[in-house]
């Protein structure tokens, strides 16, 4: 039985390219293979620009960074991007211990981070 | 007037080397942190060190051996001192824990694995890595309490109302 973790995936008016995944429950070793295959899915169409809410994240281990460090890197690599918002203080402080702040575009807000996405042409 | 100290109790879990069963014993462990009077923040931390090393001795210490994680936790004055143990014990795992948490590599977007030692040397008072008589991998850890890790009263008079 793998850890409730539910990802709600939505259009995102006026961005080309984009999507809004809410990530709900806790993303741990149990579910990140199930993650990993519905947002690499994503990308792989052409979905690049990417804002992840983390409003009901509840919980992240280190296995999760690690995918979410593949989503960024991946978005990248095909001029996209992965953005967070809503970030809880505990999740924040794992992700900073492994210096992933440094790596990963995080932000206070949804609305901020899709504002800091590129406008539909 | 101080209220006398509770005996500590030892909980001991031996689970199969399967992942599926982390999510419930890292909450139960968690869990028994929030009843002991631990703080919700060290009730998570604790929840992430569990995961990151039952998570560890399942994937790099039980790879050829089908074998039984143990686990124990004790919370005793203030502290929460946790064990975990894997059977498949060798020179190379060892020095591979070892490496993974005094020298640990800079963050990089290339590796999905790697960090879990990391995190719970950073979230934990002590870590030990020890091979036991058995030849199995022991990793120790204490956790003591900060001072903001206490319950506060009010967090207790909500907690104690939802019960």
């Amino acid at each position: 039985m793998d850890t409730q973790i539910e990802l709600q995936i939505s259009e995102l008016e006026n961005v080309s390219h984009g999507k809004l995944i809410k990530f709900m429950g806790d993303l741990d070793a149990t579910n990140v293979e199930s993650t990993l295959d519905q947002v690499t899915k994503l990308i792989k169409e052409g979905f690049v620009q990417i804002v992840a809410d983390f409003r009901n994240l509840r919980y992240v281990n280190s296995t999760g960074l690690g995918i979410l460090l593949h989503f960024s890197k991946t978005a990248k690599e095909k001029n996209g991007c992965f953005k967070i918002a809503n970030v809880n203080d505990n999740v924040y402080e794992i992700i900073e211990i492994i210096g992933a702040n440094t790596l990963l575009d995080i932000y206070d807000s949804v609305e901020e981070a899709i504002a800091s996405l590129a406008p539909r042409r | 007037m101080e209220s006398p100290e509770k005996d500590a109790v030892t909980y001991s879990v031996h689970l199969p080397s399967d992942l599926e069963y982390i999510p419930p014993l890292r909450q139960f462990i968690a869990e028994v942190a929030r009843v002991e009077g631990y703080s919700k923040k060290f009730c998570f931390r604790t929840e992430i060190i569990v995961d990151e090393l039952v998570t560890n001795g399942i994937l790099h210490g039980s790879q050829d051996v089908p074998s039984d994680i143990i686990l124990s936790a004790k919370f005793e004055s203030g502290q929460m001192h946790l064990s975990v143990q894997d059977q498949g014990g060798t020179r190379q795992n060892l020095e591979n824990l070892k490496r993974a948490v005094y020298s640990p590599k800079p963050p990089s977007s290339d590796k999905k694995k790697g960090r879990g030692l990391v995190i719970v040397q950073m979230l934990s008072s002590e870590l030990k890595i020890d091979l036991g008589e058995n030849g199995n991998t022991q990793v120790h850890v204490i956790k003591t309490k900060d001072p903001e890790d206490s319950l506060g009263q009010r967090e207790k008079l909500l907690y104690e109302s939802d019960i």
